[in-house]
């Protein structure tokens, strides 16, 4: 928003910033009207600039990283651009953390115990799910014990 | 009634293929595609016009290009009940959609998961979800930024405290 000018060219709904234009949507409900619907969703164009990995719409992209590994998401996506960190922290993607077998996929010398402390603290106390096989203590129980307290 | 599963739907000139009603589609540049509804129907969006009877003369797919509306009906095509006899055929065939190589597979994959998105095809959007995680894993920050012709908008200040801030994740 802080681009935002006067200037009547900027004036582009389909600029509209992706979660915006997403809360927009979720007003619209059951809407009966499919012709609305359809000239009302995401007009892009073939122009080649419009291929816009930023802007995909938020819910295609939060999509794409609930299909990677948690660690991914911290340690790199979420570096990559303010959106996409911004979509990272989107709370949904740490109701479940997923850590088994971590050694195996990654071969790093990597604290694991670091790392859950983080996914957990991500989480904002909606953790709902957590696997952690293979690496945890009492200590590391205890704490997401504490941090998902209702 | 069903009528035995065809891969090729691109029968045009008649209107209904036995009992099976056809509709048409036009992309965004024009293309028009004439579809069996029972094929069709895997899209949530058209599927819905259908039942509002919403879909009786030509249904515009406007943000769709003809050549990925071809790409999204010989899609159709193949998760048609029948059309394949095997999942493992089926999976293999989806191999091809599910793989990024290079950046003309990525365009592709976009234009398919917009496709996907504003057509409401459930399988092809996972598929599509699935192989950009598939290009993502594995590449760190600059190279995704690289894949993905994305400019970073942190400024360095910014970028130095989100390394600091994620540093836990490589200390020994």
């Amino acid at each position: 928003m802080s681009s935002w000018t006067a200037d009547p060219e900027w004036l582009n709904w389909v600029e509209l910033q992706p979660d915006v234009t997403a809360a927009i949507f979720s007003k619209l409900g059951e809407i009966e009207e499919w012709w609305t619907h359809i000239e009302i969703r995401w007009g892009r164009t073939t122009d080649p600039e419009w291929l816009n990995w930023v802007e995909l719409q938020r819910d295609l992209t939060a999509a794409i990283f609930s299909k990677l590994s948690d660690i991914e998401v911290l340690t790199s996506v979420q570096h990559v651009c303010l959106a996409w960190l911004k979509i990272c922290n989107d709370l949904f993607m740490w109701r479940t953390i997923d850590m088994h077998n971590l050694a195996v996929v990654f071969d790093m010398d990597l604290d694991y115990f670091k790392i859950c402390r983080g996914a957990v603290d991500h989480s904002n106390d909606h953790l709902s799910r957590i696997n952690i096989e293979y690496f945890f203590n009492d200590e590391l129980l205890h704490y997401i014990g504490d941090q998902c307290r209702p | 009634m069903s009528t035995a599963a065809t891969a090729d739907a691109s029968s045009s000139g008649d209107t209904t293929e036995g009992s099976v009603r056809l509709l048409t589609l036009q992309s965004e540049d024009g293309e028009v595609f004439e579809v069996k509804e029972t094929i069709a129907t895997q899209s949530v969006t058209i599927k819905g016009m259908v039942d509002d009877d919403c879909a009786t003369s030509t249904i515009p797919v406007c943000n769709v290009t003809g050549r990925t509306l071809a790409m999204v009906i010989e899609w159709w095509n193949k998760h048609e009940i029948g059309a394949v006899s095997n999942e493992k055929e089926l999976k293999e065939w989806e191999s091809q959609f599910d793989t990024i190589d290079d950046k003309s597979d990525r365009d592709d994959v976009y234009d398919l998961l917009m496709a996907a998105n504003y057509l409401n095809i459930p399988t092809l959007l996972d598929c599509c979800t699935s192989a950009v995680a598939e290009a993502i894993k594995g590449k760190s920050t600059d190279e995704m930024r690289e894949f993905f012709d994305i400019k970073s908008d942190f400024d360095e200040k910014e970028e130095d405290a989100l390394r600091k801030e994620n540093q836990w994740a490589f200390e020994n």
